[in-house]
């Protein structure tokens, strides 16, 4: 695969399959309509396709070279939640608590809202305990997670280049905190396409508040729109438009199908322009996903025991904090389930988007809060996953777009400090499955958490080392845009291979 | 006073067109005609040139000539009230006086700032005179930006409506005229189309109207087989270019056919439908989008209220660019979601709606005419007999099937179920919703939602 020249490669395709069979209506469709029905994986009928895969943009592509990895699921946590209350205990921090820092310390950092002047470091209330053979640590706030500790490779020394939310968060899914990027399942879908059929190969899924970044965070930027992420709903129709009208069954959708598929059709012998085979193929794609996608949302062929063990239908946690929505404890744990059962219909990359973390104040509580929300169910996915011998095949990332300071926010105006500010120089990442070595803890903050002392790791690094996972050399997937070739890890990014 | 005409000439011949005055009083010669063109009439016919020729029918027609006269006269009556260019209001910019240090930032980090910079053009293009001192300022560059001396501008701009004529440009990055973009196809056309444009006042609407006008891009855009080993890109335009439209004119030309389309034009942004939980994606849900009423509902697509964090999906699920980031050129895509979107979505149902009672109006009530009259007013050219066989026995597959389900035949057509419930209605619902159902799918057409 060459994706520097896709779309010549796309065309010369297009352009073989009019040669090859004097124009692509009858035979050659055909023949094709066989790959189409191998690859449904659901249960429904997959429709009279008439248009070979190959002219699918999503069509599944090999590797650059061989991977374990096939599906990734990104769980990000907007907001930035606080690693020193979840993952990187600091005893010197709390030892130091409401001194201030040395100012050769802070003389070049900016912050968001801290006032350096007077600011003070502020100790953890939390506990800490290590877990599983590595002694992974985690915080009281997040037993579930510490039971996946031997599947789980946490990265203590993260850092990015952006300290506010909107360029931060577009920095984790682009690369670069500017607009106008693939994200990150643009990248995959672009280079590897997708092995469903019937669904799309990027999915969003989002529980809660919305982030700052919105849609932003799942537009395929200058790649074509096919690799952008499409929104799962959490109510009424699963995806937007996919319900025929009220008073139009199935069976006259078929029939408008077959009718559209055949005046299409005698248009495209008239005309000869592959494009109208694509489009006949996308309304076959659409008709399918009809089918398929009420089937994935519908939990009632999950054993009792599994929706337990997300906590589909737990009650909402006491407390609510800035990140509720509606019943937002319940929508994550079904956007896990719906995680996983995106997997095993072969999607390419899902995004669960959970806000807010971002807590200036009232820290202690909203973190209670929001941890409460998804530990029990990340840790149901990744036990889930590797029960059914998904995990090998299925990378889970969790993260945020930073961390937070362990100086105590003093916000102008507010009296008490019960929070942290922004905080891009150290902070903490959770990765698992998908070719990554569990059970270890990688990178060191320093003893207070202020920057990264061993093994850094930026945010292209990250990238670089996930697309390696999945078999493509992050300097070889390539858009050319502008007049220049780009890249999801910009000019930067080393593939770290201890996690590997 | 008797006058008579005799004619000597047999009966093919008569007189062609000859006029009889009569006056009163004293003619002065100058009320007849002004010394100029009484001249041109004393001298005889055949020794007139084409110049004198053209003066003395001219005047006739201006002055003598009572059906041309009137229409001079409007036409002169219009020329008084041809509009005056626009003039634009804009932000007064003052010049500083003294000039800003600008320097090179780091890898665009502007805490880093690297040596410092001064203004001026490229080295290939006439240089950018300052009207006094040694820098040239924004009034400066934007004089050297239309100057006659630099032809960079015309050909950027002439190669973009070009773009939009042919789905690509002559220079196909039309972005990037630089090191990085591709070389023209046709160089000297586009130095000749950027002469144009400049010789016509940079306008728009003319050069628009002469590459409109050429035979090239009046071409079929049927692809042609024969010409794939040649030219498989079509680069040379042995044919036109066939595109879908982009975003909003595909919900544009759905509503116009249909009947529904406002053609209000200017004012603020509108908003139409939305689900709700696609506006609550804003940052951070701050931000309520609240629908329009009335005709603001179906106004043009270009009026949507564009809200970058979360943008309306009908736009961006056809390419339209997310304007975080300026876009001179789309792609295309043709993906699912477009089929879900133009098949399931509201404005677009309601379309099909529209376009089934337009129809349904026509006088010739046979269902063939009204198949030919919808597929001509969607695709601008009769139905062929393969089309109108097969949406008729679409229409009779729905039409059986409404006629079973009526319940559902009001729901599809729009008819509330309030509605009277006497057969005459029933059988009105039945016959919009079979309509309903067929207008739908010409709506998905490939060809309504391209340029062909």
């Amino acid at each position: 695969m060459n994706p520097l020249n896709h779309f010549q490669q796309e065309r010369s395709r297009r352009a073989f399959l009019n040669t090859s069979a004097s124009g692509i209506g009858g035979i050659a469709l055909a023949n094709m309509l066989t790959n189409d029905a191998s690859a449904a994986d659901v249960s429904s009928e997959p429709g009279q396709s008439r248009v070979p895969s190959t002219i699918d943009p999503l069509a599944a592509k090999p590797s650059h070279f061989p991977a374990k990895a096939k599906s990734c699921i990104f769980i990000f946590m907007a907001g930035a939640p606080s690693q020193l209350d979840l993952f990187d205990p600091k005893p010197k921090l709390n030892e130091l608590n409401g001194q201030p820092l040395p100012e050769s310390m802070t003389e070049n950092v900016r912050f968001a809202f801290i006032k350096k002047e007077s600011a003070t470091l502020m100790g953890s209330k939390r506990t800490y305990q290590p877990h599983g053979e590595s002694g992974m640590m985690f915080s009281d706030l997040l037993p579930h997670l510490g039971s996946c500790a031997d599947d789980l490779l946490m990265v203590n020394s993260m850092h990015t280049d952006q300290f506010n939310h909107h360029p931060g968060q577009l920095m984790m899914q682009c690369g670069r905190g500017s607009f106008g990027l693939p994200t990150m399942g643009s990248w995959l879908t672009y280079g590897l396409g997708s092995e469903s059929r019937n669904l799309p190969g990027y999915v969003v899924l989002t529980s809660g508040r919305g982030s700052s970044g919105g849609a932003t965070l799942w537009q395929s930027g200058f790649l074509p729109s096919s690799y952008a992420g499409v929104r799962f709903r959490d109510q009424g129709e699963p995806v937007l438009n996919l319900s025929n009208p009220q008073g139009l069954p199935s069976e006259l959708q078929r029939a408008g199908l077959d009718a559209l598929a055949d005046v299409n059709a005698s248009r495209l012998d008239i005309v000869n322009d592959p494009e109208i085979a694509s489009r006949i193929s996308s309304y076959e794609l659409a008709f399918r996903m009809q089918m398929a996608a009420p089937e994935l949302i519908d939990l009632s062929t999950e054993s009792q025991e599994t929706l337990d063990a997300y906590g589909v239908d737990r009650a909402e946690p006491p407390n609510g904090g800035r990140g509720k929505q509606g019943e937002t404890a319940k929508g994550f744990a079904r956007n896990c389930l719906l995680a996983r059962r995106m997997v095993e219909r072969g999607v390419r990359f899902i995004n669960i988007i959970y806000a807010s973390w971002d807590h200036h104040s009232s820290l202690d509580k909203e973190l209670g809060y929001n941890a409460t929300v998804v530990d029990q169910p990340i840790a149901a996915l990744i036990k889930d996953l590797k029960q059914r011998g998904l995990l090998d095949q299925t990378m889970v990332v969790w993260g945020s777009e930073f961390g937070r300071t362990p100086l105590g926010e003093n916000r102008r105006g507010s009296t008490v400090v019960t929070g942290r500010d922004h905080h891009p120089s150290a902070f903490t990442m959770l990765l698992a499955g998908g070719g990554i070595k569990g059970g270890q803890t990688y990178g060191r903050s320093d003893e207070i958490g202020w920057g990264v002392e061993d093994k850094p790791v930026h945010v292209n690094d990250l990238h670089a080392t996930m697309l390696h996972c999945f078999g493509l050399d992050h300097l070889k997937l390539t858009a050319r845009f502008q007049g220049r070739d780009f890249r999801l890890t910009d000019v930067a990014g080393h593939v770290i291979e201890e996690w590997i | 006073m008797t006058i008579r005409l005799r004619q000597h000439y047999k009966d093919q011949h008569s007189i062609g067109r000859f006029q009889l005055r009569l006056m009163t009083g004293e003619a002065s010669a100058d009320s007849i005609a002004p010394t100029a063109i009484r001249e041109l009439i004393a001298v005889e016919a055949d020794k007139r040139n084409d110049q004198q020729t053209v003066q003395l029918r001219d005047h006739f027609l201006r002055t003598a000539f009572e059906p041309t006269k009137k229409l001079h006269q409007q036409i002169d009556q219009l020329a008084k009230k041809a509009p005056v260019p626009p003039l634009l209001d804009v932000r007064i910019i003052s010049q500083s006086k003294s000039l800003r240090e600008t320097k090179v930032f780091d890898r665009g980090a502007f805490l880093n700032p690297l040596h410092s910079v001064q203004s001026g053009g490229f080295a290939t293009l006439p240089p950018i005179e300052a009207r006094s001192g040694d820098q040239p300022d924004r009034l400066d560059l934007a004089r050297w930006l239309v100057s006659d001396q630099n032809p960079l501008t015309a050909r950027v701009l002439a190669n973009h409506v070009w773009s939009h004529l042919f789905g690509e440009g002559i220079v196909r990055t039309v972005n990037d005229f630089g090191v990085r973009g591709e070389a023209p196809t046709h160089r000297l056309l586009l130095d000749w189309l950027a002469a144009e444009y400049r010789r016509v006042g940079w306008s728009r609407k003319r050069l628009i109207k002469q590459i409109m006008l050429s035979s090239t891009y009046q071409q079929a855009s049927h692809h042609r087989p024969e010409l794939l080993d040649i030219d498989a890109e079509n680069r040379l335009l042995a044919r036109q270019n066939r595109f879908r439209v982009s975003a909003e004119i595909v919900r544009d030309l759905a509503l116009s056919v249909s009947g529904l389309l406002s053609n209000k034009v200017g004012g603020p942004s509108v908003f139409p439908p939305l689900p709700p939980d696609v506006a609550a994606l804003s940052y951070a849900n701050s931000f309520k989008w609240q629908t329009s009423s009335g005709e603001d509902r179906l106004r043009r697509g270009m009026y949507t209220f564009f809200k970058r964090t979360a943008p309306h999906p009908n736009l961006i699920t056809f390419d339209c660019p997310d304007s975080n980031t300026t876009s001179v050129s789309r792609r295309v895509s043709n993906t699912p979601l477009q089929a879900l979107t133009l098949l399931n979505n509201e404005v677009f149902v309601e379309a099909a709606q529209g376009l089934a009672s337009r129809v349904a109006k026509i006088d010739d009530s046979a269902d063939a005419s009204r198949i030919d009259a919808m597929l001509r007013i969607c695709l601008s050219r009769p139905a062929t007999d393969f089309e109108r066989q097969r949406f008729l026995k679409l229409l009779t597959t729905a039409r059986d099937w409404y006629r079973q389900n009526p319940e559902s035949a009001k729901q599809l057509s729009g008819r509330s179920a309030s509605d009277s419930q006497s057969t005459a209605s029933e059988d009105e619902a039945i016959n919009a919703a079979a309509w309903t159902a067929v207008a739908r799918i010409v709506l998905n057409l490939d060809e309504f939602v391209t340029r062909e």
